[in-house]
C-alpha cells in the first residue's frame, strides 16, 4: 500500500471527515481527503500509521516520524524498520531482519529462529507474543514455537475479541483459538 | 459460514466492544458477530473494488482501505 494511501485513509478518518448526522439519509460523493506528503528521510513505504498522546506516529522503512497538529517532528528516528507494534503497556517496539526491539534499545527479542518474513507482530491480552509469518504463526516462549496446524499458511492478520478469542486470517481459511479450548486452533 | 466468505483472508478489525469480528476477503467484505449473526457484502451490494488490505472501525463505521483507494461503509457505500 502507498504511503500516499494511508495517509489519505489516517486523514479520512483522523479528521472527522464523516457525516456528522447519525441519520445520514442520502449519499454524498465528495473527496474525503488531504495529501501530505512524507519528510524526504521517510522514504514512501509507509508500514504502520499509530496512535500517540501527541498525535500520530508513521512508520516507514526508514524510522519513526511523530506528526502533530500538522508539522512532522524534529524528534524522528532514522533507523531500518520492517514491522512495528506496540506491547500491553504502550511501549513501541521495531524490528528488523535479526532482532524485535524498543526503542530505547533496553528490550531485545531475536528473530534469527524465524526463517520466513514476519507479516505482523501481536500482543495478545496475557501478554503473550506472537509473530506472523508467510509460513506460519508462533509464539514466544524461551524460543519461537511453530502453532503446528498454522504451519505453511500466509498469516495476513491476528486481532483478539472480547472472549479473548484469537482470530488469524490466513491465505488458506479464518482460524481461531477460543480461551476455553486451550490451544486447540479451528478453522472456521 | 457466512456468505462470501472465502479461502483467502487479507484483514482482520473488530468493532469497538470486540464482539464483531470483520474480515477482508477477496470479493467480499464479511462480519462474524458474537450472537452467531453473519453478514456479508460482495459487488453485488455496492463494493466498490476490494479487496480490503486494513480495515479499522471508527464510531461502529467501517473504513477499508485498497489498493484502489478508500472506502467508507455506513449505509450506503461511498
Amino acid at each position: 500500500m502507498s504511503a500516499r494511501l494511508l495517509i489519505l485513509f489516517w486523514l479520512a478518518v483522523g479528521c472527522g471527515c464523516r457525516p456528522q448526522n447519525s441519520t445520514p439519509a442520502k449519499t454524498f460523493q465528495q473527496k474525503r481527503s488531504r495529501i501530505i506528503d512524507l519528510p524526504p528521510s521517510a522514504g514512501k513505504a509507509v508500514l504502520r500509521i499509530l496512535p500517540s498522546d501527541e498525535g500520530v506516529v508513521v512508520i516507514t522503512r526508514n524510522g519513526v516520524f511523530p506528526y502533530h497538529d500538522g508539522v512532522w517532528r524534529s524528534d524522528s528516528m532514522r533507523v531500518p524498520v520492517e514491522q512495528a507494534v506496540y506491547d500491553p503497556s504502550g511501549t513501541l517496539w521495531l524490528s528488523n531482519s535479526k532482532n524485535l526491539f524498543t526503542t530505547d534499545n533496553r528490550q531485545v527479542i531475536d528473530l534469527s529462529a524465524l526463517a520466513d518474513p514476519v507479516t505482523q507482530f501481536f500482543w495478545d491480552l496475557e501478554n503473550q507474543l506472537y509473530a506472523a509469518t508467510t509460513d506460519g504463526l508462533y509464539w514466544m516462549a524461551d524460543t519461537w514455537q511453530p502453532i503446528t496446524p498454522l504451519k505453511g499458511r500466509l498469516i495476513h492478520a491476528l486481532v483478539q475479541d472480547a472472549d479473548s478469542t484469537l482470530w488469524v486470517a490466513t491465505s488458506d481459511g479464518l482460524w481461531q483459538r477460543k480461551k476455553s479450548n486451550g490451544s486447540t486452533w479451528t478453522k472456521r | 459460514m457466512a456468505v462470501g466468505n472465502e479461502r483467502y483472508y487479507h484483514s482482520l478489525a473488530l468493532n469497538t466492544t470486540g464482539d464483531a469480528l470483520y474480515y477482508g476477503a477477496p470479493h467480499s467484505i464479511g462480519v462474524i458477530r458474537q450472537n452467531g449473526q453473519h453478514e456479508a457484502w460482495s459487488g453485488a451490494h455496492g463494493l466498490p473494488y476490494g479487496p480490503a488490505s486494513v480495515m479499522r472501525l471508527i464510531d461502529e463505521e467501517l473504513w477499508i482501505g485498497t489498493t484502489e483507494g478508500v472506502i467508507q461503509k455506513d449505509t450506503a457505500w461511498v
